[in-house]
């Protein structure tokens, strides 16, 4: 002992000193490791913030009359330009040669072109001739390979002429499509002030293999003067833009137009029309330098029809106005974004998000067309017998605070919304990437949740560790301990599967026996508290909880006997049918209910182990101290107990929280994943944590999807940490207020 | 006691009947040929892509272990969109998927590779939407099934909430439980596209991460209504006949009206894979393909509930390995 006395000093020294670093490393690793985490997620984040770059590589020669349409290839080595001598010329983008000229039409049908487009969503050269017809030509570029290296070459497809007006006039504008099958559609002003139709169908005979055509005409007045007109490429929707401001919109369908509806755009000329990709906006351009987007919406109440009478085409966003007129508009074929050249400015645009990425000076001056490249990575703008090569730099356009957490107009909606929806089988689908969903579809579950857990979680926890027997104390403590270990994996399977489609049939039970069940168990405890002492005193204290499982048992069981009365008196014999009557909720089977018992299961381990803790860890001296004074049990417990062990019953909460919060399986399992703002409980939510484990597997790897996920997930990571300060500063401070205690 | 043992095996017919719908039905083009085993195929190969196509792959990988047994095929399904991420990874080398690849992905694969990836088409299916074996509906339109699943019935159809408005007189009012597939599918792009006319689904659709669970989910909701493919059908669902417009004819999920397109929710089934223009494909991956436009690789295809190639699509794309 004596031995030992001379060497603890130094020992406990060392043993210190170990501990201290080991300690202070562990703490640092911890502090590093979370630190890497966010720095991890903030780069993957940060290039959302990059703004668009647009440059010009490359000016070149471009021979003939000022071309009027261009098609340009994938790879851009090669585009077509389309003359007003009706010549289609090749050109080599490398070097400026001139690969292949061919003409639009053949030496007797030749004629002067008057207006020339590229048809939106198509690589097509139409344009429209001095003797009435419009004339289309799908313009394709097939890639070879010779050994390892590509070769590009153009095939111009055999041209379609349809006779628009029979009278030869010179077509002022018009407007074209052609499909894959050759089906084709035309439209035109004609001198007369009407606006005529021509449908050229391809039939084919399944017998035989043939393809048999049809044309059809139809004409309509319209009485505007029309600057131009354009075609979606369902060949059903046309739109026209006129010298007094007006959008014009006609359906063309089995060969009819329908009525026309014209919609002011204020007095400025419309110089520019032109349709995003997927047909469903109408970008216009004006006089006067007016940019804006239009979309064919309902107004008639609920239904957000466009394809009902009641739709009309509706102004939804303006981009700053340019300093001139807007000559061209070239639509991204790849998402909703577009370029607009005008006398003084060329711009880059994003529909979605309203934003003006990029704008700048023309590259070149009088430009005649323009065409964004088929990856959306570059343009091409031709004038005064120049060809000018921009490349285009704009990895995430859809990206703003608005996109992200406000309401946005998209296309085919009633009215701007928050949605998530992020991905589409197609390219023209319009990415909807609002996380405001997603956060209140985490609270939403996180207070569902808490509503259980809390409650069962702290008053479990009082009861077990200040009123329960140790005997039972002893096997009661690890069992719910137990709990926390279940994986949540199977909490969600078994929730999702099972509890739901059993909760479904037994509401009005679980809503008796909310009211119910602490009904019975004070009254359980009311008759108890009359019985003779004497009888009560054979039980030792703590072994009447034994008792209230039989009451709680009883109580779950009436119930249930009671539920199919219950529901025909309070809910018309049909819980779901009266919902949906009284209150216009739909019940959802995959609810906020069946969620809430799941994760609260999962949650009360958590909440009690801690709060036991707390209620454990009150000096016993204080519990004496006030139980010699009189108090009796539960006093001691409300007055005494519970300030004292009130920071760690607040921690407890606290932990509780942070785990409902960032909790995936379960609700990823047991919801419908469904992104709705609702705070009613017998419907789902989409929670962050859960889309992005929904999500990330799809993500293209650096796309915008991708990113914005990990924005969620800083979001959740913000969120946790903000909640987890914020819980330990308040516990430091009533720590302080009962450390006197 | 004869009468339980009498309903069992009606329930096990039944269920049997349900998981090979077309086995009756459906042969073989007898102008498929058989497969011919070739020497020293051995090694690994993984593939990560289309739900649809899970089970398929996993028989046509079982089917071809037989044929080599030192070969060894990983598995991974769990949606069209995960295909081309891998692909370009390279870390599969084989992409199934239930639909196209998009212009975007395709992209992404040009980028690294310079050149694009081979669809090969494998099989036939039928998207089918399912109601509960207990609800009364036989039939839809195609503007009808818009109206339940998406937001802006952009087919023109009526908002539809409730069975009564779908046709269901007896089940009134009460409220259409929507499940669907996860964003990740190609059942969930192709769903969007074809049956919703490129709309958006309600937020109301509950994603599913497979199409097992799509069915589950309806079997277990008797007021469900849910989308996927038909080799997924089992007895506790119910396919509906679709139109493809109001007044327009309804149509079964029956093999001849999918061969003539009449059926319109039917589509191709892929497996995309990487290979280089002018050069051969790996034959690790060429003898599987094989295998799977091989007689008995498209026999699999029947077995599984889907439908197999014809002739002539089976020979267009065995000439693509070329």
């Amino acid at each position: 002992m004596s031995n030992g006395n001379d060497q603890t000093p130094w020992r406990r020294r060392a043993a210190d000193r170990v501990a201290h670093w080991v300690v202070s490393a562990g703490g640092l690793a911890i502090i590093v490791s979370i630190l890497g985490i966010l720095v991890f997620i903030l780069i993957e984040v940060w290039p959302l913030l990059i703004p668009a770059r647009v440059t010009v590589t490359r000016q070149l020669v471009l021979p003939g009359p000022a071309a009027g349409a261009l098609v340009a290839d994938e790879h851009r080595t090669h585009v077509a330009a389309l003359g007003r001598d009706g010549r289609i010329r090749v050109v080599r983008l490398s070097d400026g040669r001139v690969v292949a000229i061919q003409d639009l039409l053949a030496a007797p049908e030749r004629s002067e072109l008057v207006d020339m487009q590229v048809p939106p969503e198509s690589t097509t050269l139409a344009a429209s001739t001095r003797d009435g017809r419009v004339v289309i030509a799908p313009v394709a570029f097939t890639v070879t390979f010779a050994g390892q290296s590509r070769v590009v070459t153009p095939e111009i497809a055999t041209p379609v002429a349809l006779e628009l007006d029979l009278e030869r006039q010179p077509l002022q504008s018009f407007a074209a499509q052609i499909d894959g099958d050759g089906n084709a559609t035309a439209a035109a002003a004609l001198a007369d002030g009407t606006i005529a139709v021509v449908r050229r169908s391809m039939t084919e005979n399944e017998m035989t293999g043939e393809t048999t055509e049809s044309t059809e005409r139809a004409s309509a007045q319209a009485p505007y003067r029309i600057t131009h007109l354009v075609l979606d490429a369902s060949q059903q929707n046309l739109y026209g833009g006129t010298e007094g401001g007006e959008i014009l919109w006609w359906r063309l369908q089995e060969g009819q137009i329908s009525e026309m509806q014209a919609s002011s755009a204020g007095r400025s000329p419309i110089t520019a029309l032109n349709l995003l990709i997927g047909g469903r906006s109408l970008v216009v351009g004006q006089q006067d330098g007016a940019l804006s987007v239009w979309m064919p919406v309902s107004h008639g109440g609920e239904a957000d029809d466009e394809q009902s009478a009641s739709a009309r085409m509706t102004r939804i966003r303006d981009f700053p106005a340019q300093p001139g007129a807007v000559r061209l508009i070239a639509p991204s074929p790849r998402r909703k974004g577009f370029l607009a050249l005008g006398d003084r400015q060329l711009g880059l645009y994003y529909s979605t998000s309203h934003r003006t990425l990029w704008t700048g000076t023309p590259p070149l001056a009088g430009a005649s067309a323009l065409v964004a490249t088929p990856k959306d990575d570059g343009a091409l703008v031709a004038g005064s017998g120049r060809l000018a090569s921009l490349d285009i730099r704009n990895p995430h356009p859809e990206i703003t605070l608005q996109t992200l957490f406000g309401k946005v107009w998209y296309e085919g909606y009633g009215r701007p919304d928050y949605v998530w929806q992020s991905t589409g089988g197609s390219d023209d689908f319009e990415p909807k990437l609002s996380l405001t969903p997603l956060l209140f579809g985490t609270l939403k579950g996180t207070f569902y949740s808490l509503f259980l857990a809390i409650p069962l979680g702290v008053f479990g926890a009082m009861y077990v560790s200040q009123f329960m027997h140790p005997v039972y104390k002893r096997t009661v403590k690890p069992l719910v301990e137990i709990m926390a270990s279940l994986p949540s994996v199977v909490l969600g399977f078994l929730a999702g599967l099972w509890l739901a489609p059993r909760i479904e049939h037994a509401v009005p039970g679980l809503i008796l026996a909310v009211f119910l069940l602490p009904l019975a168990v004070l009254l359980a405890g009311w008759g108890w508290s009359k019985l003779p002492r004497a009888f009560r005193g054979r039980f030792p204290l703590g072994t009447e909880a034994l008792g209230f499982v039989v009451v709680l048992a009883l109580g779950i069981w009436v119930c249930f006997a009671l539920e199919r009365p219950f529901e025909h008196l309070a809910f018309d014999s049909n819980f779901q049918h009266w919902l949906l009557q009284a209150t216009g909720l739909a019940y959802d089977q995959r609810n906020a209910v069946v969620v809430g018992l799941a994760m609260g299961f999962a949650v009360i381990p958590i909440i009690f182990a801690i709060a036991e803790d707390a209620f454990t860890n009150v000096p016993s001296n204080l519990v004496a101290g006030s139980l010699a004074l009189g108090a009796d049990r539960w006093q001691t417990v409300t007055r005494v107990v519970l300030p004292t062990a009130s920071p760690g019953i607040f921690s407890a909460v606290m932990v509780g929280f942070g785990r409902a919060v960032g909790e995936t399986m379960i609700v990823l399992m047991a919801t419908g994943n469904t992104p709705i703002m609702d705070w009613d409980p017998f419907n789902g939510f989409r929670t962050l944590s859960a889309n992005i484990a929904v999500e990330i597997p799809e993500a293209p790897h650096g796309e915008t999807l991708y990113r914005t996920l990990f924005l969620a997930a800083l979001l959740l990571f913000v969120l946790t940490f903000v909640v987890n300060t914020v819980a330990e500063l308040v516990r430091q401070r009533l720590r302080e207020r009962f450390s006197q205690l | 006691m004869k009468l339980t043992f009498k309903v069992g095996s009606l329930a096990l017919a039944a269920a049997l009947c349900g998981s090979t719908l077309f086995a009756q039905a459906v042969k073989v083009d007898a102008g498929i040929q058989p497969y011919a085993k070739t020497s020293g195929v051995s090694g690994n190969m993984s593939s990560v892509g289309s739900d649809t196509l899970n089970n398929l792959m996993t028989l046509w990988a079982e089917g071809f272990q037989k044929q080599y047994p030192n070969v060894r095929i990983q598995i991974e399904g769990k949606g069209s969109s995960t295909a081309p991420p891998a692909l370009i990874s390279g870390t599969s080398q084989l992409g199934p998927m239930s639909r196209t690849m998009k212009d975007s992905e395709i992209d992404e694969f040009e980028k690294k590779y310079g050149y694009k990836p081979t669809p090969v088409r494998v099989a036939i299916d039928a998207l089918a939407v399912y109601v509960n074996k207990d609800n009364p509906l036989e039939q839809l339109t195609l503007q009808q099934v818009d109206g339940i699943f998406s937001k802006g019935h952009a087919c023109g159809g009526k908002a539809i909430a409730t069975w009564g408005q779908a046709g269901v007189q007896a089940w009134g009012s009460h409220p259409i439980s929507l499940y669907g597939r996860n964003s990740a599918s190609g059942t969930y792009g192709f769903f969007k596209e074809h049956a919703l006319c490129k709309g958006d689904y309600k937020d109301m659709v509950k994603e599913q991460p497979g199409s097992a669970s799509v069915i589950q989910g309806v079997t277990e909701d008797q007021y469900g209504i849910g989308y996927s493919g038909i080799g997924y059908r089992t007895s506790g669902v119910k396919p509906l006949k679709l139109a493809a417009k109001a007044g327009a004819p309804f149509f079964t999920v029956n093999p001849e009206d999918v061969y003539a397109g009449k059926y319109p929710l039917s589509r191709f089934l892929y497996i995309y894979v990487n290979k280089a223009p002018n050069k051969p494909l790996d034959p690790l991956v060429r003898e599987l393909i094989k295998y799977v436009l091989s007689q008995e690789g498209q026999q699999i295809v029947v077995k599984d509930g889907f439908l197999p190639l014809r002739n002539n699509t089976d020979q267009e794309e065995l000439a693509k390995l070329k």
